[in-house]
């Protein structure tokens, strides 16, 4: 590849990095909220209630998004009676089929997530704070939920780099993001391996900066006396040499 | 025991000697690579057997060129990968050939050219424009689809850009899906897979746009489609380039042709390739 085909390729590329920002920035705040009502339903007294949400949590997680998706996009647009519908108007446009078969999986992942961050609260501490005399309601405010987040953060980290890069499958429904762009610039130039590799470093950078930030928020919300160092080897090479300065210097004495 | 070696050594020469020749002639087998998604150019029928114009074009060539061919169905996105690779000898199926590509790869001489054509809904008011012009300016502001690595794409990309939304498909499939369900206003591709859709019962809705767009006003759309293939494998390019002159001029590729388009797509012979 020449430098003028390297730099056309790369500032394509930059162009499309928004509209996979984009998708994933939509998409997840859409899915906590799914996620949210799902679990606060699988907790509900009524049996009915428990049934919808756990029969949506099983079966979005089962099928497959590129399914998902394409039933979706080109499912649905099968039926002219949809289309006669003020419901096209949202399943006409390609990038909110995309936003709405993503959130509703990742809806489905991060209830699961939710379940294993609360399956994980001890039952000591519900326990512990009720006697307290807090009601149900404060309990789960300052007790359960605290505990929850902290125990859910690193599988919904996980979850977060996931859908990430599940934006890629919306470029099958001409969402042109990342990966739709470099298919296209692919067929263009033919230099498949040169292009991918670029998309790849891009697709690492973004979720390198990502995971950074949720280490960074993972500890923010541990307790101070839980906190491990962040660069953990960096912190025993200096304390280290502490020790060998304050060994040198009661030896001088 | 000195006697039992030299004869054995004089049968493995011996067998080596009948061998070797016969080992030259029986050349590997071609391995076809295509997209088997395209009518009329390739398809898969319901029992998964490849045919289409490609298909029996191949078929020819593969007969004159006295060599035995295997076909293999593969997604357009993976074949050029595949073909640098050498899972394939050549790719067929409606590769138009252009410069880009040659930079890179080989062609065989092109073997058919037809015109690619808009198409919408007949209810879009968008047909009957007597030339590219007229047509150009009814599209403005429309949302226009097309296969993503066509001519079709640079086509638009080259006419009609900043002026239309551009949506890009990965198949033809997809495409015919969304300008059933109205989702673009009007999908640019080569006539034959318009035709085959404007048959069909569900395409009924749909209608080819006039004028054609002529590869010959657009001289950047290249000169047709060809056989691609990697660029040292010249003996295999003369082998095929002459079994297409022969095709050619002796009418072959013709009737092919109209067997599967219902018209003549074939190219003339290559007066490089084949001489005077």
């Amino acid at each position: 590849m020449d430098l003028e085909t390297a730099l056309h390729v790369a500032s394509e590329l930059a162009g499309a990095i928004w509209v996979t920002l984009a998708l994933a920035a939509v998409t997840l705040p859409l899915g906590l909220i799914l996620a949210g009502l799902a679990t606060w339903a699988r907790r509900s007294r009524h049996r009915a209630l428990r049934g919808v949400a756990s029969a949506y949590v099983l079966a979005f997680r089962s099928i497959p998004l590129l399914v998902q998706i394409f039933v979706l996009y080109y499912g649905l647009s099968q039926f002219a009676w949809l289309r006669a519908s003020p419901v096209w108007i949202v399943l006409k446009d390609p990038f909110a089929c995309a936003v709405i078969a993503m959130s509703v999986c990742a809806g489905a992942y991060t209830a699961e997530v939710m379940r294993g961050g609360l399956a994980a609260v001890p039952q000591g501490a519900i326990e512990a704070a009720r006697a307290l005399g807090l009601s149900r309601f404060k309990t789960f405010l300052l007790v359960t939920m605290p505990i929850a987040i902290r125990r859910a953060l690193p599988a919904y980290s996980n979850e977060i780099v996931v859908t990430l890069k599940s934006t890629s499958l919306a470029c099958t429904i001409t969402v042109m993001e990342l990966t739709g762009v470099a298919k296209d610039l692919m067929s263009q130039t033919f230099a498949v391996i040169e292009v991918f590799c670029m998309v790849a470093l891009i697709y690492l950078i973004i979720n390198m900066v990502l995971i950074f930030l949720l280490r960074l928020v993972e500890r923010l919300l541990t307790p101070p006396y839980q906190r491990k160092p962040m660069l953990a080897g960096a912190r025993r090479v200096v304390s280290a040499a502490k020790w060998r300065s304050i060994g040198a210097a009661s030896q001088k004495g | 025991m000195q006697k039992t070696i030299r004869s054995l050594l004089s049968a493995l020469v011996l067998g080596a000697m009948l061998c070797g020749p016969a080992m030259a002639q029986d050349q590997a087998e071609v391995r076809i690579g295509t997209d088997g998604g395209y009518l009329p150019w390739t398809s898969t029928t319901p029992s998964g057997e490849l045919t289409g114009f490609e298909i029996d074009l191949a078929k020819q060539v593969c007969d004159r060129m006295k060599r035995s061919c295997r076909f293999t169905a593969q997604p357009w996105e993976g074949q050029v990968p595949a073909l640098e690779q050498g899972k394939y000898d050549i790719l067929v199926g409606g590769i138009a050939i252009t410069p880009e590509r040659e930079k890179r790869l080989a062609f065989t001489q092109s073997y058919a050219n037809l015109p690619i054509n808009f198409a919408a809904a007949k209810t879009s008011s968008l047909n009957g424009k007597a030339n590219w012009r007229e047509l150009k300016a009814a599209l403005a502001g429309k949302t226009i689809g097309v296969q993503s690595g066509t001519q079709s794409q640079k086509f638009v990309d080259n006419e009609l850009k900043g002026e239309v939304t551009v949506r890009l498909y990965d198949n033809q499939d997809s495409l015919n899906l969304d300008l059933l369900a109205g989702r673009i206003d009007a999908a640019l591709a080569g006539r034959s897979p318009w035709i085959a859709l404007t048959r069909s019962q569900q395409g009924e809705p749909i209608e080819i746009l006039s004028p054609d767009i002529d590869f010959d006003e657009f001289n950047y759309l290249g000169v047709g489609v060809g056989g691609l293939m990697r660029k040292n494998e010249e003996d295999l390019r003369k082998a095929w380039d002459a079994a297409l002159c022969d095709l050619k001029t002796s009418g072959e590729l013709k009737s092919i042709s109209e067997k599967w388009f219902g018209f003549d797509v074939s190219t003339k012979p290559d007066a490089k390739v084949c001489g005077a």
